[in-house]
This record gives C-alpha cells, sequence and structure tokens, in this order.
C-alpha cells in the first residue's frame, strides 16, 4: 500500500497546524506558511470528503490478491 | 398359567416388565418436572445419567450423547428441568428409568441458560474484560462487513457507510446468519478478514429474530473467534434489546446494523463542517495575527521618534545642553581649582622671585650686554651698566669700582646716582 496522504493524516496535520496558529507563538513569516499548507490540507480533505464515491468490494476478490490488498483499484 | 405357579427366570421376568412398559403409550413420551441429582457426564460415552427428584421421589434418568450433544446448556445437580422422553426398563438390573431425549431448564429457557452458563465462563476468562477493548479507528480506510448477503442489515450497513463516509472501501463476506451453518462460517469470515490485512474495523452482524435464529452469535467458537479477532470488531445483532455474547466480546457493540455502520465511520457531513470551521479558524488565527503584527507596528510609528522627526532633535539637544551646562559649570570649577592652585604656586614662586627682592629695596646690575652682574669684578670704571629697580631702570656709568668691600663714595661725587642703591 502505498504511504500517500491518508485523509486521517491531512485532517490530523490540519488540526495540528490550526492549534499552532492559534497559539500564535509563531513568527509571521512561519504562520503564513503554515496557513498555506493548512488550506492546502484543507482543499485535499474536501475533495476527499466531497468526491469519495463507496466501494464495495467481495472478500473473494482480495484474496485473490493473496490476500493484501493493494489499497487501490 | 392362571392356577399354577410359573417359575420365570430374572430375565424373563424383567423382559416382561419392559415390554408390559413399551406397550404403555402413555409412558412412551412423557414430560417430568423434577430436581436433577446424582448427575453424571460420561465423559467417554457422552451419555448423561442422573435422576430427576422432587420432595418425596426420585427417578433414574438417563440421556444417551445424540441427544445430550443438543443440549444448549449443561445439567448441573439442583437444577430445575423439565424432561422429555419415554420411561423404560433397563433389564440387566431390573430398573425403571427415563430416557431423556430432550431437557429443558425450568422457568428459563434452555437458550438463555446456556447464554448465561457461557457467558459465566468466558467472563471469567476475562474475554469480556474493558481492557481488552480496542479502539474504533476514527477514520478507517477499509470497513469489513460480515453478514448474510440477503435480508436489510447488509442494505442498510452499505447505505450508511456510502452517505457517511464513501471514503471507506467497504470488503463485504457473505455468510449464515442463523442456524447449524451460520457459526463456523462466521469463525472463518473473521478469520479471513483478519488475514486480509487491510481491514481497519470490521462489522458483524444481522438483523432482529428470534433468540433462535440469532443463537450463533452466542456460540461459543463464535464469540472466541470475535474476542481473538486483531481487527477491532462492532457487533451488531438483532435489535437494540437484544444481547448476544459477540456483543460481550467485541470492541463495541451496537443495537442495530444501522448504528454499526454509523459507529464504525465518521459523518461526512459533520467532517465538512469540522473543516469548515477548521479553516475559519486558520484565517482567524492568521488575520488576528496580521492584526497584532500591524498593531505592533502601528505602536512603533506612533511613538514620538517616528510622529516627529524635529522632537528627538530637541531633546537631543536639551540633553546636551544640560550636558554642555555641567561640562561648563565643571569646567569653571575645574579652571578656579587650577587657579586657585597657581595662584599657591605663584605665591611661593614670588617669594623666591628676585623680582620680590627688588621690592624690598635692593637693585639688579646687568653689564652692557644685559648679562646679570653679580660682583664687580668684570665691571670696569667708565663702564654703561643698568640697574634695574623695582619700579623701573637706571643706566648708569661707574665712576669708581672698589674692590673687596664697600666704601660708600659722595653720592653726588659721579654723574649719576647709581651707587646709591648699591
Amino acid at each position: 500500500m502505498s504511504r500517500e496522504r491518508t485523509f486521517e493524516s491531512a485532517a490530523a496535520r490540519l488540526e495540528e497546524i490550526v492549534k499552532l496558529l492559534e497559539e500564535g507563538g509563531q513568527p509571521l513569516e512561519k504562520s503564513l506558511d503554515l496557513f498555506e499548507e493548512g488550506s492546502g490540507l484543507a482543499a485535499f480533505c474536501y475533495k476527499k470528503l466531497t468526491k469519495a464515491e463507496q466501494k464495495i468490494r467481495q472478500i473473494t476478490e482480495l484474496e485473490g490478491k493473496g490476500g493484501k490488498s493493494d489499497g487501490k483499484d | 398359567m392362571t392356577d399354577e405357579p410359573v417359575l420365570l427366570t430374572v430375565t424373563q421376568l424383567n423382559t416382561y416388565i419392559r415390554s408390559r412398559f413399551e406397550e404403555d403409550e402413555a409412558l412412551s413420551c412423557v414430560f417430568v418436572r423434577g430436581e436433577i441429582s446424582n448427575f453424571t457426564d460420561h465423559y467417554r460415552s457422552g451419555h448423561l445419567y442422573f435422576s430427576l427428584k422432587d420432595e418425596r421421589c426420585a427417578v433414574r434418568a438417563v440421556m444417551f450423547s445424540r441427544y445430550a450433544s443438543r443440549l444448549r446448556f449443561h445439567p448441573e445437580d439442583g437444577m430445575r428441568v423439565i424432561a422429555r422422553g419415554r420411561v423404560g426398563v433397563y433389564e440387566v438390573s431390573g430398573q425403571y428409568q427415563l430416557y431423556v431425549e430432550d431437557m429443558e431448564p425450568e422457568g428459563l429457557g434452555a437458550l438463555s441458560l446456556a447464554f448465561a452458563q457461557l457467558k459465566a465462563k468466558l467472563e471469567k476468562e476475562g474475554l469480556f474484560a474493558a481492557e481488552r477493548k480496542k479502539q474504533i479507528p476514527r477514520f478507517p480506510e477499509t470497513i469489513g462487513v460480515i453478514t448474510s448477503p440477503t435480508g436489510a442489515a447488509v442494505h442498510d450497513i452499505f447505505t450508511i457507510l456510502a452517505r457517511r463516509y464513501p471514503l471507506a472501501r467497504v470488503v463485504f463476506c457473505p455468510v449464515l446468519v442463523q442456524g447449524e451453518g451460520a457459526a463456523p462460517q462466521i469463525v472463518d469470515a473473521l478469520g479471513r478478514m483478519n488475514k486480509l490485512g487491510c481491514v481497519d474495523t470490521i462489522i458483524l452482524g444481522r438483523g432482529g429474530g428470534s433468540a433462535e435464529d440469532l443463537w450463533p452469535f452466542n456460540e461459543e467458537p463464535v464469540v472466541r473467534a470475535v474476542a481473538a479477532s486483531r481487527v477491532p470488531v462492532i457487533s451488531a445483532v438483532g435489535h437494540e434489546t437484544d444481547f448476544t455474547l459477540c456483543d460481550f466480546a467485541a470492541d463495541l457493540r451496537a443495537p442495530t446494523p444501522s448504528a454499526a455502520a454509523e459507529l464504525a465511520v465518521p459523518d461526512r457531513a459533520e467532517l465538512l463542517e469540522n473543516l469548515n470551521n477548521l479553516r475559519a479558524r486558520m484565517k482567524n488565527a492568521v488575520f488576528s495575527k496580521l492584526g497584532k503584527e500591524r498593531q505592533r507596528l502601528d505602536g512603533l510609528t506612533q511613538r514620538r521618534a517616528m510622529r516627529s522627526p524635529i522632537e528627538p532633535i530637541e531633546i537631543e539637544r536639551e540633553r546636551i545642553d544640560r550636558l554642555t551646562e555641567a561640562l561648563i559649570s565643571r569646567m569653571r570649577k575645574k579652571t578656579e581649582e587650577a587657579k586657585a592652585a597657581l595662584a599657591r604656586s605663584a605665591g611661593k614662586l614670588d617669594a623666591l622671585s628676585p623680582l620680590a627682592v627688588l621690592k624690598r629695596g635692593y637693585a639688579l646690575v646687568y653689564d652692557r650686554n644685559g648679562h646679570a652682574v653679580s660682583g664687580v669684578g668684570k665691571i670696569r670704571e667708565k663702564d654703561k651698566i643698568l640697574v634695574r629697580m623695582n619700579d623701573g631702570g637706571l643706566q648708569c656709568t661707574v665712576d669708581e669700582k672698589t674692590e673687596n668691600g664697600w666704601k660708600p663714595g659722595k653720592a653726588g661725587s659721579g654723574s649719576d646716582e647709581q651707587g646709591k642703591d648699591i
């Protein structure tokens, strides 16, 4: 399974960024960088949530692949 | 055979008695209520031997293994039961007994008793312990669903998963959920889901049904398989009021299959709301940060130095003025001190000065080259000399010279008055 960014990791990082920004301890420059990163993550999460379509697979289909899912189609 | 006594063997007697019992329709199927005593579980044959008794009487009973194996509870001494069977005679001992074919705990259904018993047993083993419960992942990527391919449950689960969190892929393992074959299929399905390695959460369940229908979810191998699953299991069997042992063994119990689907995944609508919330908070934080920075900047520019460039010069001038004054006054003082010191030194110097001597009436004599002379030796008569006195000088011509002592001549004997003071 490729370790691309998951919704969970993106959401977690986004929350972390918001916390960092709200604490306000960052210099302005860094704050703007974080804001940019956060905006990207938010867009990613938004897209995931709105564009995802459910995929239902029979267990036998996955077992045919040696019991390991490739995590993709 | 009526008049003459017939001599019978014991076997003949017992066989006769047995046949009489067997002919009796009433004895071929009886329900007997009683309390179990002298219970023996023959571990090899599987036959159960016990007595049924009430306050006054007791009767021997046997339950052969082919019937005993269907029991869903373990009979124990003291247990009150209703037994169904036939009455027969055991020829070997001439003892009549109850051949039990089925047995129910009195008051309690067999299922509920079995449930209670298995529950007690597994509880003792710690299978239901809270510390065994695994956390259900908040954002599962793959959900395993084990249920019947027919019926409302599977449809409900898929629909809710699709609506709430379509990000999660669903792996479906259809199984029988009731009847004989159900338990082994469920156990197998749990094993396969675990083996896949990509399943984050398993939903195991079925829709509502009779206690009998739900029974597979109370069977020991199923309960053990649920407890043993490395992947967290949400169990959802029947309706809200139905409790199965799977529910106790599972990491999370859902009242219904629909509820299980809701517990398994986050809600997209909530996530979107949360996302918007996070976005807004992020913006606020950055804007407030910018605002603060601007304020800080404003604060800096509003300081007097930035507001009017003249002021600091004035302040600086004032400062310099003050310093200058201080410097001047200090210099003055220093100068005064120096002057005083100088005057003191000058006084001392004055005392030593030959000029001071002149004041006291002495005079200095210089030759014509301006060199002071301290004796008459180098001066000859007719030489021009200079006499310096306190208040002026005299140019004189030497009329007469006396060596080795002072012999004052007549004052007017010379052409000048020089000698007067010398």
